[in-house]
């Protein structure tokens, strides 16, 4: 990503407003903007925790009205 | 003895002291709960209030949900008692899952504060007793997030047992149906996203608000007997 202008940042009126430009490797790789949660879960195996995070999901994390979620399991860094 | 109907005060919430003075001036009393405690000390009839309660983090309402006075709100509310979630409240209600369905953003991607005009759909709610259904209000809207939306089946439940309880008019937000407000299958909780205390007084430009929170008093005091 780079920055179009940076004349268009305005802070001291509480408006602000930056332009971007994708750089060839965004437009294939695709860009995500949101917030991430982190956080570890103990459980004694992954069908625990899978069930755990799943209820996290269920109850807090989304709505599940208006949101889905999916859970996957990736090899972990050694403790 | 005057109905006392309990407003609950999270942070970030707004027009509290509008309910309590708007019931008051109805012959009820209005009595400020904390979200922090855990007994709702007695009242006849709940008020979750508008704002931005835990600033409407995650979701508006998500954290609300697990305020410690909400295990008595539930409590109230399966035992028939009155509940009421004006704007932000009806968020907290949908996530604590005492009302179906959930509200996301406005589809015009707008926050709105405004009067808008709603029809009255059902009656015998902790909302709407009393009052004729087709009546037209005037009664300002003042969210972001207001744009109803439910499952199919939900909507069909909603419809056949009548318990879509506003619509509105004009509809300002996507909300399916042009709903504005629906009660609970028992009729005793209620959510709607305009501000029925905004409209409270003549000062305030519009009274349409008064015979909702009339219907609230009469069905809190029904149920003290």
């Amino acid at each position: 990503m780079s920055v179009v202008s940076s004349k268009h940042y305005i802070n001291l009126g509480g408006s602000e407003m930056i332009v971007y430009r994708a750089t060839p490797d965004d437009v294939t790789s695709g860009v995500r903007v949101g917030k991430a949660f982190r956080f570890t879960v103990e459980a004694a195996d992954e069908a625990a925790a899978r069930a755990e995070v799943d209820d996290m999901c269920r109850r807090f994390l989304t709505n599940p009205v208006i949101e889905d979620a999916t859970i996957s399991v990736a090899a972990g860094a050694p403790a | 003895m005057a109905a006392v109907v309990g407003v609950v005060v999270f942070p970030g919430s707004n027009c509290e002291l509008d309910v309590v003075e708007a019931v008051g001036a109805l012959g009820g009393e209005g009595r400020l709960l904390w979200h922090g405690d855990t007994s709702l000390g007695g009242v006849d009839a709940v008020v979750l209030p508008g704002g931005f309660a835990h600033g409407d983090y995650l979701r508006p309402g998500a954290i609300a949900r697990f305020s410690p006075i909400m295990a008595a709100v539930g409590e109230h509310a399966a035992a028939g008692g009155p509940l009421v979630g004006i704007c932000n409240g009806f968020q907290v209600l949908t996530e604590a899952g005492l009302l179906p369905g959930a509200l996301q953003k406005n589809a015009g991607l707008k926050f709105l504060c405004r009067p808008e005009r709603l029809r009255v759909e059902a009656g015998d709610t902790a909302l709407s007793t009393g009052v004729d259904v087709g009546t037209e209000l005037t009664i300002p809207i003042n969210h972001f997030e207001g744009n109803y939306t439910c499952e199919p089946e939900t909507l069909a439940e909603l419809r056949g047992d009548d318990r879509i309880v506003f619509r509105y008019v004009d509809n300002p937000n996507g909300s399916v149906d042009d709903i504005a407000g629906i009660c609970s299958a028992g009729r005793n909780v209620v959510g709607l996203m305009p501000h029925p205390e905004r409209a409270s007084h003549a000062l305030l430009g519009s009274t349409d608000g008064l015979p909702l929170l009339r219907s609230l008093l009469v069905t809190a005091g029904a149920l003290t007997g």
